[in-house]
């Protein structure tokens, strides 16, 4: 209980401060989804993919569990908006969604020196668009589903540099992610265990 | 304010998102080629009327009477394109569609029942569709 070493008010709490903005980045991304659902496309599986800028920018902010709880809330909010949370297409979101934010995840802690938003929102996309064909071609359409490949992968690496473009930006010149980011700690969870440690 | 960010993002790339860029690009690029411009050598005919199905090669010239609800469509093969020739029905909008040669390409007769369709880009030439992708 030594109190001259702890840095943030006490009565917030550590678990409060993660959970604000795990909420508030969720929160954003069901923002975008609706955001997404509006903007007519000519056809229903060709996505910008805007839903995935918090995921994006919260890689630097959370540990994997929060960021994972993050993703799901993506998920869910994503099949909520799109109304298809308990369809079939669900499986393709949730898998397209799932391996890319893990892709990223991984990308970001191995490279973060190497690599900016972009790399890793190029990365992403791909992953994301590729795990959706090769689910579409096992569940339900076969191999015929390929012709409709490059398209669908064009779009999301246009889509995914300009998001890339956007989270470079946004990391740089927001104050709330400096600010969140001062408390995470540059290297994600150390500064954080520090904290916890000082509690304890 | 265009250029602000063009500047700024140019100077907050690095090294690995021009690798990356750059294979993304190229693996597009590659997939473009590879399924929209498929030699038709290894390409089959499919051809479809309620639940039966039917398979012909592109490269086997032949001409085949296809029966429908209406009566017999006929659809050429011959060097290594499909057309309809003859169909029963009224607006002859399948002997209007032309030419197909292409994997993804396809004819319908809605009247017929008749639909037609060049499949086999993945198939040819043992190029596994795991092959092309990471």
């Amino acid at each position: 209980m030594s109190s001259e070493n702890t840095p943030v008010k006490r009565e917030n709490g550590i678990g409060s401060e993660i959970i604000t903005k795990i909420a508030i980045l969720a929160a954003f991304s069901l923002f975008l989804s609706t955001v997404e659902y509006m903007i007519p496309k000519p056809l229903p599986f060709l996505r910008i993919g805007l839903a995935n800028l918090p995921i994006m920018v919260g890689l630097a902010l959370f540990s994997l569990p929060e960021y994972l709880i993050l993703v799901t809330l993506k998920i869910a909010g994503q099949g909520l908006i799109n109304g298809t949370l308990f369809s079939y297409i669900f499986i393709y979101s949730a898998g397209g969604s799932l391996a890319s934010s893990l892709m990223m995840y991984l990308l970001y802690k191995l490279f973060h020196n190497k690599i900016s938003y972009i790399g890793i929102s190029l990365v992403g996309a791909m992953t994301s668009n590729s795990v959706q064909l090769l689910l579409a071609q096992y569940l339900l359409f076969g191999s015929s589903i390929w012709i409709i490949a490059p398209p669908f992968l064009l779009m999301g690496l246009v889509s995914s540099i300009l998001l890339g473009i956007f989270v470079n930006h946004f990391t740089d010149r927001s104050r709330w992610y400096s600010s969140a980011l001062e408390f995470t700690g540059l290297y994600g969870k150390r500064g954080r265990d520090e904290i916890s440690h000082a509690e304890t | 304010m265009i250029v602000l960010i063009i500047l700024h993002t140019m100077q907050k790339l690095k090294p690995l998102d021009v690798v990356i860029a750059a294979v993304a690009s190229g693996l597009v690029l590659f997939l473009f080629i590879r399924i929209y411009s498929t030699p038709a050598e290894n390409a089959s005919v499919v051809i479809r009327v309620n639940e039966d199905t039917w398979r012909y090669s592109l490269d086997i010239d032949r001409e085949i009477a296809v029966p429908g609800p209406l009566g017999e469509t006929f659809v050429h093969i011959e060097n290594g394109q499909a057309h309809v020739e003859e169909s029963p029905c009224k607006n002859k909008f399948c002997i209007a569609a032309g030419r197909i040669n292409r994997p993804g390409e396809w004819i319908v007769c809605l009247p017929n029942e008749v639909f037609i369709m060049i499949e086999g880009v993945m198939e040819s030439d043992g190029l596994e569709v795991d092959d092309i992708v990471f």
